[in-house]
């Protein structure tokens, strides 16, 4: 056991994580206007430029690019190790990053390999970098917590995610290497099942108890079952590679995911904080699509066409997003009170003055915002069955929803800067 | 390790529930502007809060601090969240004299995140540090924290 870990400084600087933050949205709406230029055909075809270029907006800019500033922020408290020179390096990952998933987007969504090269020389070593300092600091961290364990596996297939995506990728833009089309679905499961799903576990071992004040997870539930589905997906791998059949694998996947949603489901309910609030309706809003995306996908193996569009919005909007936007609430407005609690010596009026979590998002604002978040969810959902009647409405709210959550953001960085300067 | 009934680490985590039972129970009163209730659920919670507290800085660091000869690492960081955390606790009973909802439910929220992280640092790295390294002496330790006055006296 490391002694010194507890001795860590309790939260990195806020910026480390809030510059990915406060960016992620943005690329999540030009998703969004992508889609409204596009027009619904976007909804029933994976292979279209644009429906490429709107997945990998939704997927690296706002999923992977939140989910890399959590790991800034949460590694430290998770797992009880820091990332190298956090301060320096989130800021040039950040800009490697934000560049590559711009120009590789722009590339994809226009078909033109020369700006899908410009974005893989930013893209490549920006994720390159934060996959190393991750990994090397999840080495050096030596626990054995559950979350520690989870956050190593999501790593491991962010790492598989990404070395068969650039393999992808260079093989689309470069008509020297051969495009290996059949890795893409290997890609697209250690991209959603390993790097997102067995983060979005691996911290929910923790956030759903603290947040909600629940019983913990079973301990041999949180011991073994990333585990698991890291066994399974490598197993999955294989079978999609050799060409084998799925069904069995798909199964135990399928059942692992509904467990997971049950389970959580049952301690939010139990839980013991008994004043709803944002937050619990999006964890619930996430976990029930997580559950209607396992019945949409097994409907769409044996009985139905091609719903894979179906199956990665009901995952992405109605799982993550709902997800990653309930925890930005708590999270959020918690680094900005910590870091202005940090400065309190330089505040004239000493705590009193600094804005407690409500007074950073009110609980009001942030269920105006669910409220859009959900109807936008539900109008797009429809829109897959009567596509002419709801899907610009659907459109334009999710744009709304998202729009809404940025300003929260900005107003949350203005509100730490006002305060701050009030000088002593 | 000691062969003990009940670890070190399983008194002061039952601590922990304890007082999020209180917790729970005093920002439900106050959500439904029930102030009566709300005061003498805050008083329990508060109460529970500083008992917790004084049976880590007087019984359970400072011997930890013996054992280990470790002055300056978990524990003063320990030491310095109470410090914070009673900061909150004062706001919150001027909020909670002032029948300001508001006010009480911002700060009993941000109390609770930073109790919950707080409370995982010690459940997670601290107490199992404990349990290993005093070992010898959990019987006595536990007992003297039963001794004291505690959050369900």
């Amino acid at each position: 056991m490391n002694y010194t870990q507890l001795s860590l400084q309790q939260s990195p600087d806020l910026w480390a994580p809030l510059r990915f933050f406060i960016s992620a949205p943005i690329f999540a709406i030009s998703a969004i206007i992508l889609v409204l230029i596009a027009g619904p055909e976007v909804l029933h075809n994976r292979w279209l430029p644009e429906t490429l270029a709107v997945t990998h907006l939704l997927s690296l800019g706002f999923i992977s690019m939140m989910m890399m500033g959590a790991t800034f922020q949460l590694l430290p408290v998770l797992a009880g190790c820091d990332i190298y020179k956090s301060k320096i390096s989130s800021k040039i990952i950040f800009l490697f990053v934000v560049t590559g998933i711009g120009l590789f987007t722009i590339g994809l969504a226009i078909s033109e390999n020369a700006v899908i090269k410009i974005g893989l020389f930013f893209l490549v070593p920006g994720l390159l970098g934060f996959l190393i300092l991750t990994t090397y600091a999840l080495f050096k961290a030596k626990s054995e917590l559950a979350s520690a364990t989870g956050m190593r596996l999501a790593i491991n297939s962010f790492w598989i995610a990404f070395l068969l995506g650039a393999l992808l990728a260079i093989g689309t833009a470069w008509d020297s290497f051969p495009l290996l089309r059949q890795l893409t679905a290997i890609h697209v499961v250690w991209a959603a099942l390993g790097w997102v799903t067995i983060m979005i576990v691996a911290i929910s071992y923790q956030v759903i108890p603290m947040f909600q004040v629940t019983k913990e997870y079973p301990d041999k539930f949180k011991k073994y079952y990333s585990i698991i589905v890291f066994v399974c997906l490598l197993v999955l791998s294989a079978l999609i590679y050799l060409e084998y059949s799925l069904q069995f694998i798909f199964a135990i996947i399928s059942l692992s995911i509904l467990a997971f949603s049950f389970v959580s489901i049952n301690l939010i309910l139990k839980r013991k904080k008994r004043l709803v609030d944002a937050g619990t309706y999006f964890w619930l809003t996430g976990l029930g699509s997580l559950i209607l995306c396992v019945l949409i996908f097994n409907f769409d193996r044996y009985y139905a066409g091609d719903l894979s569009v179906l199956t990665g919005y009901v995952f992405f909007y109605g799982f993550v997003i709902s997800v990653i936007n309930g925890m930005l609430f708590k999270i959020v407005p918690f680094l900005v009170w910590l870091n202005l609690n940090k400065e309190r010596s330089r505040i004239t009026a000493g705590l009193s003055s600094i804005p407690t979590m409500n007074e950073v998002i009110s609980r009001k604002k942030m269920l105006y915002q669910y409220y859009i978040h959900l109807s936008a969810f539900l109008l797009t959902l429809t829109s897959f069955l009567v596509p002419t009647v709801f899907f610009h409405l659907g459109a334009v709210l999710w744009g709304l929803s998202l729009a809404v959550l940025n300003v929260y953001m900005y107003q949350s960085v203005r509100l730490y800067y006002s305060v701050l300067n009030r000088k002593a | 390790m000691g062969v003990t009934m009940i670890s070190i680490s399983d008194v002061m985590t039952a601590d922990h529930k304890l007082c999020d039972d209180f917790y729970a129970s005093a920002e439900l009163y106050v959500s439904k502007n029930d102030w009566d209730q709300a005061n003498s659920a805050t008083k329990e919670f508060i109460n529970c809060m500083l008992f917790h507290f004084q049976h880590e800085e007087e019984v359970l660091f400072p011997e930890f601090e013996e054992v280990s000869g470790m002055r300056h690492g978990p524990t003063e960081m320990m030491r310095h969240e109470h410090e914070q955390m009673k900061s909150l606790i004062t706001e919150l009973e001027k909020a909670l004299q002032s029948k300001n909802q508001d006010r009480y439910l911002g700060l009993s929220e941000t109390l609770l995140i930073y109790m919950q992280q707080h409370n995982m640092k010690e459940e997670q790295i601290l107490y199992p540090m404990i349990d290993r390294d005093c070992a010898e002496n959990s019987e006595q330790l536990t007992k003297a924290i039963r001794d004291k006055s505690s959050c369900t006296a």
